[in-house]
């Protein structure tokens, strides 16, 4: 993987929250290390205050991280002319309720220095596309909160970006609403643009995640992709077509004796949700740092550090 | 003892190796200089005169703000990083201690308690101090360095080298000169001089660079802002303001709620003062009702962005803090422009309105008494007159004031009457006790007075000691070209430079020569046929022969007037106080004598015939008497002056107007700048304080600057208090006396500086002046301007360097 294709890139990313004198109050991400790549939906798994919004904010330079460093398109994160090239979505619709859906998306667009008639098309493009032309004209304060989200959405691809951080994108989100996002996302991606989630709906995650990393207590507990994750290695699954009753009980031993159509001999996979609990359960009854090995390339541990 | 290096370098080179060896200097002449300019350059309290002085001056000033603000910056940024030396750790609580110490043992040898050795010519206590220092220097410095070794911060550690050179330097010189120097009484200078030396010139240096480094990130900081994306967040701070505080609305609706019924508590103690009140109340309200809307607006805007974290969505787009900022403050300037030209605007026309129609009413009540009682119907004529006076902007050119007393003896001031409130002083009546009021290149009242004495015993003037005042009178304003009086004013210029030596002028002399001779016969006719005019009864003919001659001659000059009269009895009833006026050409001898009544309350103004401004090159005296016996005449500086121009009233408006904008400009920025990092209740307070302190208190706060209060500084005080000594009182000096005046002679300095960070707002204030119908000046302007953004651009930068520090998601 070249350096070119390397969007994010953290490497022993801490940060520590202190109190007005400066005392540690909470150590909210220790030592992370990952990198995203070109073209990727990201996944960043975790309960609540496992540090993924603290990522996110890292990577934005909305905090600066006590040690370490984290780099974006290879520059750092302090870098305001990075912003140029990606989207972000908060956690909360963090938008002006003051303005309605067309002001807030032109407010956005000049800050990207967009010219007036292509922000104009933008506007209405966007506006269509989260379903909101009937609402455009009204302040955001009217909004539910759903039309939120998805107000927020707009306003974090107006810039068309390369790299779009979504901060539990579907959250509020009615079924429906969720769906459309996931396709949007999903759409975003086969536009070639990298997408970093948060979030802790592990359905949504699973059906959209090419990778993910799993924090707990601001430690990476797991990282790699989807398939290799869910995939349980030591059960081995076969499926058989047209095996007579009388070999099921044999069935390892008779397959190739009794010459029968083999379809499929595999692992079974379990559930995102499934992992993410066994992984968080895992993580209380034995705490402390562990080796990470990023699932994608086994051979090369991704993340590791002294247990 | 310096200072005469620097006295040395500005000598002639070829003097200064014998100056230097009077004086008893082996050095030699290219290092007397060299060592001059360093000293010039480096100590912080010394400078040169004129424009290079006063910039050097303000240089060195920033250069030692940056520097202290770098390196608390770097402080902070340690303290934040937790920064923990072990080793150096002791070291430092040595010092600290040692400081303590060496203070003490100071005050007590001070104050006679103890009588300390001397280590090689400097007291112990000294030494100690010195060491101390050190030590925690020492500790400081490798904490200093750990921390941006930790942060990556290769710009802030090549500075901090760079700033250890510049301190070397300094030492350097300041060794130097310890080396060379040796006063003409034999006495040389000790170590610590001249490591004292070192250091304030080593500190200047350090400072140099610092805001060498500053002016770069700024310069880099300033390139990358985009008017784009400045006005779009200036546009989402007006929209905020509209949407959110509905501040514009409130404001607007007080504002004509207050107009609806400000003739009904607007009532002026005499008519003639209505244009003043209602101009000086508008404009208060104007003022006050925005500078209200800014308090409530500016401060709460960022803390609240930050809070309700919408600020999350401007940062993470390509927005620069100082956009963030900028924008903001253009934002609300917008809104308070547009709020100043509506408030203005509706001001203005209700004051025409009412101002006009009063002059209106008052000239035809005048006209309908006039044939009944003339005397009432002078009354309202002067009261029209006064009114239509006040609305306009008059240009003053103001003369130097001095007196003559009752003796005729020169006095700086006039007769106090006993009014302790009063500036006006006081000429008797019927005395040779006159105001003075001089005109041209002057000198203070204070060398005039003592120089009038000695002219007046016949002794020879002495050298002014106070700065010359350059008050002439502008004569090519009053002197029309192609009159009569403006042919022989150039004339007679003309042959001044002749009689000086200036050849060539021959040729001009004689244009101007035929010129007059032309215009006279023109005069001379006019003359002859406006008499015949009169003679004839046909007013036709006077009125075109009056025309025709007022062509030939420059309009005659208004000297304005408004003094008060002090009377000691009642006198005759109905009967006004008389004042003489004599306006004398001190060149040409010319004048112009007449008496008038003086009208109370009201402005009086006599028309002074051009010519005898010619000749004056802008030298006049203009002497005031008061002729009636018993009774006295009040005046002050500014009561007597000569009307240069009078300007639009409504450009004079709208300047007064630019004076409540720039107000809010500064106090805007101030709001913005505590909003970067105070929650907003807090940075409300703050801008309020700011507000309070420039507007109210700031004649107390530059008292405290100059430390000319009684009672002492803060520690000093602080003893007084528990001690229940008064502030006149003297005090013991008693160890912790001496200890308390110890602490404030260290505070006090920075404190009195610390005073100039609030803006002097009532300055930027011009409303009186568009009031009383005098004319805000250009140059007042500009100065205003410059002013106002001598605080608001610093305000914001500060802002911006807090901001880019500060974890807007922390």
């Amino acid at each position: 993987m070249s350096q070119r294709d390397i969007i994010i890139e953290t490497k022993n990313l801490t940060k520590v929250y202190r109190d007005f004198w400066g005392r540690p109050k909470v150590q909210a991400l220790k030592a992370l290390d990952l990198q995203v790549h070109r073209g990727e939906i990201f996944g960043l798994l975790g309960p609540n205050g496992s540090g993924k919004t603290t990522t996110i904010k890292l990577l934005l330079g909305l905090l600066f991280p006590t040690e370490g460093e984290a780099l974006i398109f290879n520059e750092p994160t302090t870098n305001v002319k990075k912003n140029e090239r990606i989207g972000y979505l908060p956690e909360e619709s963090y938008l002006y309720k003051f303005l309605n859906a067309e002001e807030t998306l032109d407010f956005y667009g000049r800050l990207f220095k967009i010219k007036a008639s292509e922000r104009r098309s933008r506007i209405n493009k966007l506006i269509d596309m989260v379903g909101l032309n009937h609402a455009r004209h009204r302040q955001l304060r009217e909004y539910s909160k759903g039309m939120q989200r998805r107000i927020g959405l707009a306003q974090a691809i107006i810039n068309d970006p390369e790299l779009v951080l979504l901060d539990e994108p579907t959250s509020g989100l009615d079924p429906i609403g969720t769906a459309e996002i996931k396709d949007l996302i999903l759409e975003l991606r086969n536009q070639g643009k990298t997408i970093v989630l948060s979030g802790h709906l592990l359905a949504d995650m699973q059906d959209i995640c090419d990778r993910i990393a799993i924090l707990h207590r601001g430690e990476l507990r797991e990282l790699g992709r989807v398939q290799e994750l869910l995939t349980v290695q030591d059960i081995t699954q076969i499926k058989v077509r047209d095996l007579p009753e009388s070999a099921v009980a044999e069935i390892r031993s008779v397959i190739e004796r009794h010459q029968g159509n083999l379809v499929a001999v595999d692992h079974p996979t379990t559930t995102l949700e499934e992992l993410f609990l066994r992984i968080v359960r895992e993580s209380d009854q034995f705490p402390g740092r562990r080796k990470v090995v990023d699932r994608q390339t086994p051979s090369e541990p991704v993340a590791s550090s002294p247990n | 003892m310096l200072d005469t290096f620097l006295l040395l370098a500005q000598a002639d080179a070829p003097q200064q190796a014998q100056q230097a060896q009077q004086i008893g200097l082996d050095m030699p002449a290219w290092l007397l200089n060299f060592i001059g300019w360093v000293y010039l350059f480096g100590d912080p309290a010394y400078t040169t005169k004129g424009i290079f002085g006063s910039l050097l001056t303000w240089l060195k000033i920033i250069g030692l703000f940056s520097l202290v603000a770098w390196i608390g910056a770097r402080i902070l940024g340690a303290i934040k990083d937790r920064i923990n030396l072990p080793a150096l750790s002791g070291i430092a609580a040595a010092g600290l201690l040692g400081g303590i110490v060496s203070v003490l043992f100071q005050v007590l040898q001070s104050t006679g308690r103890i009588a300390l050795p001397s280590v090689a010519g400097v007291s112990a206590g000294a030494v100690l101090g010195l060491v101390s220092m050190l030590a925690v220097l020492v500790w400081l410095e490798a904490t200093l360095w750990v921390s941006m070794s930790r942060r990556k911060a290769q710009g802030d550690k090549f500075l901090f080298v760079v700033m250890h050179f510049a301190l070397a330097l300094g030492l350097f010189f300041g060794f130097l000169v310890y080396s060379y120097a040796v006063v003409p009484e034999g006495i040389k200078l000790t170590f610590m001089d001249a490591i004292s030396q070192g250091v304030r010139i080593g500190l200047t240096f350090m400072g140099y660079t610092s805001l060498l480094m500053l002016a770069f990130r700024l310069v880099m900081e300033f390139s990358g802002v985009n008017p784009i994306r400045t006005l779009a967040i200036g546009w989402l701070a007006r929209k905020e303001a509209m949407r959110r505080m509905w501040a514009p609305y409130v404001v607007l609706a007080v504002f004509l709620v207050v107009l609806a019924f400000t003739h009904w508590f607007l009532q002026p103690p005499r008519p003639a003062e209505m244009s003043r009140l209602f101009v000086g109340t508008l404009t208060l309200l104007c003022s006050l009702l925005i500078t209200l809307m800014i308090i409530f607006l500016s401060p709460l805007s960022l803390p609240t962005d930050i809070q309700q974290q919408t600020i999350y969505t401007i940062v993470s787009k390509p927005v620069s803090r100082l956009e963030l900022i900028w924008g903001r403050i253009v934002g609300y300037m917008g809104l308070v422009t547009v709020i100043v030209a509506l408030f203005g605007g509706i001001s203005y026309i209700y004051l025409i309105r009412q101002v006009n129609s009063t002059i209106r009413a008052t000239v035809s009540e005048a006209d309908s008494v006039r044939a009944d009682n003339p005397l009432r119907a002078a009354q309202l004529d002067d009261q029209a007159e006064q009114l239509t006076a006040r609305m306009s902007a008059r240009v003053p050119v103001k003369g130097s004031l001095v007196f003559r007393d009752s003796r005729g003896v020169p006095q700086i001031k006039g007769i106090d009457v006993g009014q302790e409130l009063e500036y006006r002083t006081h000429v008797e009546g019927a005395t040779p006790s006159k105001g003075i009021w001089r005109f041209g290149v002057v000198s203070h009242p204070f060398d005039e007075v003592r120089n009038m004495a000695a002219r007046d015993a016949g002794r020879t003037p002495t050298p002014p000691a106070y700065p010359i005042q350059d008050r002439r009178v502008p004569v090519d304003n009053f002197l029309r070209p192609g009159t009569i009086e403006y042919v022989d004013n150039q004339l007679f210029l003309l042959k001044g430079r002749q009689a000086q030596g200036t050849t060539g002028l021959e040729s001009r002399i004689e244009a101007l020569n035929t010129e007059k001779r032309t215009l006279s016969a023109k005069d001379a006719e006019l003359q002859l046929a406006l008499k015949n005019a009169q003679a004839s009864g046909d007013s036709a003919a006077v009125d075109k022969a009056e025309a025709a001659l007022a062509e030939v001659h420059s309009d005659p000059f208004r000297v304005e007037m408004s003094f008060t009269i002090y009377r000691t009895t009642k006198g005759r009833i109905g009967e006004p106080v008389f004042a003489a006026i004599k306006v004398i050409n001190p060149v040409t001898g010319e004048q112009y004598e007449n008496t008038f009544p003086v009208r109370e309350y009201y402005t009086d103004y006599q028309l002074v015939p051009p010519s005898v401004l010619v000749g004056s090159d802008g030298f006049l005296n203009i002497e005031v008497q008061c002729v009636s016996s018993t009774q006295y005449l009040g005046m002050a500086e500014s009561d007597l002056f000569i009307l240069a121009s009078n300007g639009s009233f409504f450009w004079n408006f709208v300047r007064g107007l630019v004076g409540v904008w720039l107000q809010a400009l500064v106090l805007t920025s101030i709001g913005v700048f505590a909003g970067t990092f105070l929650s907003w209740p807090v940075a409300l307070l703050t801008t309020i304080a700011f507000f309070i302190g420039g507007q109210v208190a700031y004649g107390y706060l530059q008292e405290l600057a100059f430390q000319a209060q009684f009672g002492g500084g803060p520690f000093e005080s602080l003893y007084r208090l528990i001690s229940h000594d008064n502030q006149m009182s003297d005090l013991t000096p008693t160890v912790a006396v001496v200890t308390a005046k110890t602490f404030d002679s260290l505070v006090m300095p920075v404190m009195s500086r610390l005073v100039y960070v609030v803006p002097n707002f009532a300055s930027l204030d011009v409303s009186n002046t568009v009031a009383d119908g005098f004319a805000v000046t250009g140059s007042q302007v500009i100065g205003n301007v410059l002013m106002a953004l001598a605080y608001a651009l610093p305000f914001s930068i500060a802002g911006f360097f807090v901001l880019k520090n500060r974890e807007v998601a922390a």
